[in-house]
Order: structure tokens, then C-alpha cells, then sequence
């Protein structure tokens, strides 16, 4: 009798979830296959099985869009910001962590309270300083706003992590006369990649997927971003779709790629940068 | 709590990259922007006046901006909780042993990886009223009566966009329910069921006192998140119909970048500001003094 009703509730269970995730998957599935369709196609077709399939879409969005520049400025503004996020923000936590005056409390506090400024107030003065550094429009002017806004989380991680690390490996290499340059690079670093992969990740996705700098600081046809180059398609009243739709799949594909392989380490790395609340 | 450590200080030196640059372009804007809320700068000429608290004035009769401001308060609401029930239900259905979990785990998180402005697009074609998938389904299953037009009805339109929101945010919850919940010592669950207590009593009197952390964590969050929308915006309605979708982002970037006052749109930052630093205060005080009483 028990035996039985429980078996009963697992399959209750299964198809809420089942149901559920259908909810999730259909848009992604509708995605794909909307962007083989032309405009005319599309009507009326929840589930796009009838007729053909057309890359021309993508070869038309594609060139239209000079979307390869796009792509590529995502992938630089992403990597060379993440690099230095992560050069940047383990470097500050060391004496964060390692010392425990007054001052490195102080700092700390001072990183932390980033995290609640949301970047709404800081955009009209950043915009007048980008536009007299002659980095308004530039993505050297992004990197240096992501690498800086990137601080507050990342150094909390860093530091939180390494204060959990034993000093013994750190007191030894001191001992063989290292100095704190090269214990940072040679021991230190090293121990850091479980964090560093988070950071690696919140970080990566969060410049890929950003809208608000990039349509504010690099809305030129050469520097924009994937974001903004999808957005460019958009009208006020209607949208291409049958060109939206393409571009929308490769500035998703690359996260998507990454999360399909990588979704193990992305959903623990997500998971370590949520303490921050 | 630090063992005496024969280890040399750690120079200084180290913060310093972090530092400036994090005061350069942080602290030192944020600490300007007090000031360009309180001028007429236009964006462009280098000359401005001060012209006191009369931006921050013009604000309480301005209709788009009080519509803005009503919107992502509701917005904000919407979607703390919403995401916050979703999450919570996603945790308790994939918890404890289901077959599958690790699948269907990513298939709920997985518009966490996309970019909010593709997903908006994406929602905007299925909520479209003549060609989106979700009126077409809906009239094949012959429930016409309940097609709309999603996004164009003045009083449907937000919350098409916060269902949305939800959406895309309830697999986060999730995985700090998740989190939380393998915290929960497995002999709680014992002793209440040898009281007699069923599932729904278990969760209410166990399961659900114990989530204080994550719900500390959603919630707060959530508002943080909220009260920032932009990008679902932009991509599903820009602000539409009339002002019924518009948020303080996007009439603060319209206000700054299509009519060039940014004295005013400063203004509209700072408001927000302080909104999420009221309001971030407020949860904390509240939801901590919650944890602990638990």
C-alpha cells in the first residue's frame, strides 16, 4: 500500500518536472529552428515542421551586420577584462588576506560595499571622464570599467578563499628566501584556481552577456559588442526577425557550447559567487 | 581567527592595481554623480549651471518617470518573489534522490548563461499576437478566449515582462535552495515523520524554518536585480505601450541619450540609488534577525 502510493507520487513528481522543463526548452528549440525560416515561413508555425530550412539567414544577417567584428570584440573585451580581473583582484586579496591590521579590514569593507552601487549612478560622470580620457567609444575605456567594477566580488572571493588556505607552504618558500613577489606567483596563484575558475566564469558571462556599457559606450558600427550588434536589428516598431534570429543563436552559441561541456564546473562556479549576498 | 604566523608582511603594494583603479572609475564617479544630479549638464557642452534640487522637483511631476518608478517597484516585487516560489518549487521536485536531477537541474539554470537581451527577444516573438507560438498554441488547443496581446495590452504588458524575469531567475533560486536544503541534517526529517508529520507538514515545520540563508540570498538579490532592469525592456517592449513598461533605466539611458539631459537622468540614478540602498538595508536587518531567531 505505502509502496505503491510512493511509486504513484514519483511519477506525479516526474511529470510536473517533465512539464516544467518543456517550458525551457521549447525557446530554445523555437530559436534554432526560427532562424532557418524566412519572415513568410515563420507565420503561424509554433513549431516550424513545415517547410524548408534557409542559412541563408545567416549568411545574409552576417554580412549585413559585420557581425564577425562583433564577435570578435566580445571575445577580446571578455578576455583581456577577465585576465585582469583575475591578475588584478588576486594580487589586492593577498594582503587582504594575509594581514589583519586595522587597514586591511578597512579595505576590504571598502571593495565590499561596490556591490550594492549599481552602475545607474555612476554613468553620467563616467561618461564626461570617458569622453576627456578620449575613451568614450573605445574599447580600452570598457575593459578599464569592467576590470573596475569587477573588483568588489572578485577580491571578496579571492580573499574569502585564501584566508582558508594554510600559511605553512608561504612561511617555507619565505624561509628558501622567496620574496613575496614570487611566493604570490609561484605558490599563491597556483592554489588559486578552483576560485579563479569561478571568477573565470561569473565574470566571462556577465561582459559577454552585458548590454548597458556597451550600448552606452560602444554603439559604433566597428567596436560594438554581439549584444549590441543584435540589438541594431530591432526597430521601434516591428523587428527583422528572420535576421534577429540567426544573430541571436551565435551570440548564444558560445555560452551555450561552453555550458553543455563545462555545466558542472559553471553551476558551482555560479553557486561560490551567490555567498555574495 | 589567525595562528601567529612567522610569515613576513605582505606589502601594500599588492592592492594598488585594484585600488586605482577602482577609485578612479568607482568611487570617484559615484562620489561625482551627487554633484551632476544637481546641474543642467546636457552631456555635450562643457559649460553647466547648478541648478539645486530642481532636477529631483521636476521628477515628481514628470508622469513618464512616476510611471517608471511604480513599474520597477512592481517589477523588482515580481520578480523577487516570483523566482524566489519558482526556485523554491524546481529545489523541492529535483531534491533528494530524483532520478534525473543533474539534467533537469541544467535545463532550469540554463537562461541563466544567456544574455537577458536575447531572451527578451526570443519572448517577444512568442508573445507576439499574430505569429508568436504562444496564441498560436493557444487556439489550437481551442483556448482562443485566452490568446492576448501580450505585450501591447497597457495593463497585461508588465507583467508578461516580469513573467519573463521569473523565468530566467528561478533556476538560480534553485541552486541556493538546492544548496540549503542538502544542509538540512537528514535526522530532522526522521523525527518528524516518526511524529506523524506528512510531507507538507515536514516542509512547513522543518524544511522551510532551515532556508533562512537562501532566502536572505534570493530575495535581497532579487530587488538588487530588479530594481536595475534595462535589458529585458529594451529588447520586448522599450518601454511600451504608452509608459506601461518603461523602468527607471530605461527613461534615465532615454533621458541621458536621446534628449540630452543628464543632469536630470542623474538624478533618476541617484533616486535609484538610494531606492536599493534602502531597501537592501531594510531586507538585511529584517531577514538576518529572521536567521537567527530560527
Amino acid at each position: 500500500m505505502m509502496r505503491t502510493t510512493s511509486i504513484w507520487k514519483s511519477y506525479i513528481r516526474w511529470a510536473i518536472v517533465a512539464l516544467l522543463s518543456v517550458f525551457y526548452l521549447y525557446p530554445l528549440y523555437m530559436l534554432t529552428v526560427l532562424s532557418l525560416k524566412t519572415n513568410e515561413q515563420m507565420f503561424a508555425s509554433a513549431f516550424g515542421l513545415k517547410g524548408g530550412f534557409h542559412f541563408t539567414n545567416y549568411v545574409e544577417a552576417w554580412t549585413r551586420s559585420n557581425f564577425g567584428q562583433a564577435l570578435f570584440n566580445s571575445s577580446l573585451i571578455s578576455i583581456v577584462s577577465v585576465s585582469f580581473i583575475i591578475l588584478f583582484g588576486a594580487m589586492a586579496s593577498y594582503p587582504l588576506a594575509r594581514r589583519s591590521g586595522k587597514l586591511s579590514v578597512l579595505l576590504s569593507l571598502f571593495f565590499v560595499v561596490g556591490l550594492i552601487v549599481p552602475v545607474q549612478l555612476n554613468l553620467i560622470p563616467l561618461f564626461k571622464m570617458m569622453n576627456s580620457l578620449q575613451l568614450n567609444q573605445s574599447q580600452l575605456g570598457v575593459i578599464l570599467l569592467y576590470i573596475s567594477f569587477g573588483m568588489p566580488l572578485t577580491i571578496f572571493l579571492f580573499s574569502s578563499f585564501m584566508r582558508s588556505l594554510p600559511m605553512e607552504l608561504e612561511e617555507a618558500a619565505q624561509i628558501d628566501g622567496s620574496s613575496s613577489v614570487g611566493i604570490f606567483f609561484k605558490i599563491l596563484l597556483p592554489l588559486l584556481k578552483p576560485v579563479a575558475a569561478s571568477v573565470l566564469i561569473l565574470q566571462f558571462l556577465h561582459i559577454w552577456n552585458d548590454f548597458f556599457l556597451p550600448v552606452v559606450f560602444l554603439n559604433t558600427d566597428s567596436l560594438r559588442t554581439v549584444q549590441v550588434a543584435v540589438y541594431s536589428f530591432s526597430g521601434r516598431y516591428s523587428n527583422d526577425w528572420a535576421h534577429m534570429f540567426p544573430m541571436i543563436v551565435i551570440c548564444v552559441a558560445p555560452v551555450m557550447l561552453l555550458y553543455i561541456f563545462l555545466q558542472r564546473y559553471i553551476i558551482s562556479g555560479i553557486m561560490s559567487g551567490a555567498v555574495k549576498g | 581567527m589567525r595562528h601567529k604566523s612567522k610569515l613576513q608582511r605582505v606589502p601594500y603594494t599588492f592592492v594598488l592595481p585594484a585600488l586605482l583603479l577602482y577609485l578612479m572609475f568607482f568611487i570617484y564617479p559615484s562620489i561625482q554623480s551627487f554633484y551632476y544630479a544637481l546641474t543642467d549638464w546636457n552631456g555635450i557642452n562643457p559649460d553647466f549651471n547648478f541648478v539645486g534640487m530642481e532636477n529631483f522637483l521636476g521628477l515628481m511631476d514628470n508622469m513618464r518617470f512616476q510611471a517608471a518608478f511604480k513599474n520597477t517597484l512592481l517589477y523588482a516585487v515580481g520578480l523577487t518573489l516570483g523566482q524566489a516560489i519558482f526556485g523554491l518549487l524546481f529545489a523541492l521536485l529535483l531534491h533528494g534522490g530524483f532520478k534525473g536531477q543533474s539534467f533537469f537541474r541544467s535545463v532550469f539554470f540554463s537562461p541563466q548563461i544567456m544574455s537577458l537581451l536575447a531572451i527578451g527577444y526570443i519572448w517577444a516573438y512568442i508573445y507576439d499576437p499574430t505569429t508568436g507560438s504562444l496564441n498560436t498554441i493557444l487556439n489550437s488547443l481551442g483556448l482562443s478566449g485566452m490568446a492576448k496581446n501580450w505585450l501591447g495590452d497597457l495593463d497585461l504588458a508588465l507583467w508578461s515582462v516580469i513573467a519573463v524575469s521569473i523565468w530566467q531567475g528561478a533556476g538560480w533560486c534553485m541552486l541556493i535552495f538546492l544548496a540549503n536544503l542538502q544542509s538540512v541534517p537528514k535526522d530532522l526529517y526522521e523525527a518528524a515523520s516518526i511524529d506523524g508529520a506528512g510531507t507538507f507538514k515536514q516542509f512547513l515545520n522543518v524544511t522551510f524554518p532551515l532556508l533562512g540563508p537562501a532566502i536572505t540570498i534570493t530575495l535581497v538579490t532579487g530587488m538588487i536585480n530588479g530594481l536595475k532592469a534595462f535589458d529585458l525592456i529594451m529588447s520586448m517592449t522599450k518601454g511600451g505601450p504608452g509608459y506601461a513598461t518603461e523602468s527607471i533605466s530605461t527613461v534615465m539611458y532615454d533621458t541621458a541619450f536621446t534628449r540630452n539631459l543628464f543632469g536630470e537622468a542623474q538624478a533618476m540614478g541617484m533616486i535609484m540609488f538610494i531606492v536599493i540602498f534602502i531597501i537592501t538595508i531594510i531586507q538585511l536587518t529584517a531577514l538576518r534577525k529572521r536567521e537567527v531567531d530560527v
